[in-house]
């Protein structure tokens, strides 16, 4: 049965699917279709939100992870899919929500401006955009930059975005931790980070990069400050099919249920992704029908130097234009991962990578290992199977051994019991 | 009769045209027999018109790239015919990218 029969694959691209003007929603019956969910079904403007708020809160209530009261730390991007993310929270937990959630969320967001070489002035608009919205909540919001990964993970309240855009480093909540700042040396965390991205070679390792350290810095973030456990973040099901095949072409197959489940509990604190039974036609509808403002940082997203052409970029498009001549390719990808487990040799490891925080296997590499480290502490990085690649790649460019080895501290001595 | 219609431009898809999110336009009248403009021939006027960068990040082929999503008077597109749309006059059209990374 597995064999394709060229003329079957020809006749369902070639075919239209028939030109139904006008529909009506699916659900309802009588009101007519404004968009289109679960890639066929014609919905009416009521019942898809209906459709994608119970999906929202079933997402979360199936996990049962979340306590009555419990402060949890939204990570906000500002853009589209965390934009939705922040919506569905504000409502869920407004007044006149039927089924109310019952966390209080604090809201983060990570300004990556020294990464994409954004001059201070872009930054600084996309800041204030971005605290604009986050102020409309009325939940506590707090901005912090990605330089804080070396730097012990700062935040500052929005508010003082607002009032100065954040140019002055003081710091309320900030107590920055003084065993980091002996390590950090002279060099500001800005110009360490540049350095950092300069040196690595490709567009994958940089954006593989560019996710560990945000994965890092939020997880740190969340211990440190607000000394909760779980982080939400806007995941959609679409990127998450992205991830799956890009992460299996990086080698990091083994951590898929990691990369891409509803909970990744690699470290102490879980990262959740409420949204990730949506695909982005859907957070796309969503936001235009709520007449939701996201904020973009960039078109493209390439990072300065990349080509554009990294794993994930490639699986990106691939899967892109794959789903708009088969409408069920993220679902089918996506439902894939759900059936996917990490393996007991490496749930039962006790290693993890310092730099992904994934458990690793035991076995390792001393050949490049010690291209990594200098000073020959004994650090993983990121052998999920004997040939992945994974960090270890992402790590090779790194010239600067000593930043990546100040990124390197301490971070595996924390408990990675899975 | 010219045509005047408002499009939109949003989820990044912007970028592409000097940042600007909403444009006024007004589509000549067609030579020829049927003078009606659809969708596939307003993407191509944006292409030669509106487009100010790398049009490969907006359009493929005759339709737009996968992965931005057409609202026509805040309607799936494909819910009213997509690129076979035929054009009303005050229609609002708008491209919302989902194309995006990290």
């Amino acid at each position: 049965m597995c064999s394709v029969n060229e003329d079957e694959v020809q006749e369902v691209i070639s075919s239209p699917p028939p030109l139904n003007l006008d529909q009506v929603c699916m659900k309802c019956n009588s009101e007519k279709a404004v968009t289109i969910a679960r890639t066929k079904d014609p919905f009416c403007r009521a019942c898809f939100d209906q459709y994608f708020t119970h999906r929202f809160r079933s997402t979360f209530g199936k996990s049962r992870l979340i306590r009555q009261g419990e402060e949890v730390l939204l990570a906000f991007s500002g853009g589209q899919s965390s934009r939705v993310l922040l919506h569905l929270v504000q409502e869920g937990l407004s007044e006149h929500a039927v089924k109310r959630l019952r966390f209080t969320p604090i809201i983060i967001y990570i300004d990556e401006g020294v990464v994409y070489g954004y001059a201070s002035e872009r930054q600084k608009s996309l800041l204030k955009e971005v605290s604009g919205i986050i102020a409309q909540t009325q939940f506590p919001g707090y901005f912090t930059k990605l330089e804080e990964v070396f730097t012990g993970a700062r935040v500052w309240p929005i508010s003082d975005a607002v009032l100065s855009a954040g140019s002055e480093q003081r710091s309320k909540l900030a107590a920055p931790d003084p065993t980091s700042s002996i390590s950090q040396g002279e060099m500001p965390g800005e110009v360490k980070l540049k350095q950092l991205f300069d040196s690595l070679k490709s567009s994958t390792a940089k954006e593989d990069m560019l996710q560990s350290l945000r994965r890092q810095l939020l997880v740190d973030i969340a211990a440190k400050y607000f000394n909760t456990g779980k982080i939400l973040v806007g995941d959609n099901a679409t990127r998450l099919s992205v991830r799956l095949l890009g992460n299996i072409a990086q080698g990091r197959g083994g951590t898929i249920p990691l990369d891409t489940g509803f909970c990744d509990n690699r470290s102490d604190v879980m990262v959740l992704r409420p949204l990730r039974e949506f695909p982005d036609s859907e957070i796309a509808s969503y936001l235009t029908l709520h007449q939701l403002q996201s904020v973009d940082a960039s078109s493209d997203h390439s990072l300065p130097g990349s080509s554009g052409h990294s794993i994930e970029g490639l699986t990106a498009s691939f899967v892109h234009s794959l789903q708009s001549n088969f409408s069920s390719t993220v679902s089918t990808i996506f439902r894939t991962s759900d059936k996917l487990q990490l393996s007991e040799d490496l749930v039962h490891s006790g290693q993890c990578c310092p730099l992904c925080q994934a458990p690793c296997e035991e076995s390792f590499n001393e050949e490049v290992f010690s291209h990594v480290s200098t000073s020959g502490n004994n650090k993983l990085l990121c052998y999920v199977s004997s040939h992945s690649i994974g960090c270890r790649l992402t790590a090779r460019g790194t010239v600067h051994e000593n930043i990546l080895e100040l990124l390197l501290k301490d971070d595996s001595g924390g408990s990675n019991e899975l | 009769m010219p045509l005047s219609v408002e499009i939109e431009f949003s989820g990044g898809a912007e970028l592409l045209f000097n940042k600007i999110k909403k444009h006024k336009i007004e589509l000549p009248d067609k030579m020829g027999v049927a003078n009606t403009w659809t969708i596939r021939d307003l993407i191509g006027w944006i292409k030669e018109n509106l487009l100010c960068e790398r049009p490969e990040l907006f359009v493929q082929g005759e339709s737009v790239r996968p992965g931005i999503l057409v609202m026509i008077n805040n309607i799936d597109w494909d819910l009213v015919g997509g690129l076979d749309y035929v054009i009303n006059n005050n229609d609002t059209i708008l491209f919302i990218s989902t194309l995006h990374g990290g």
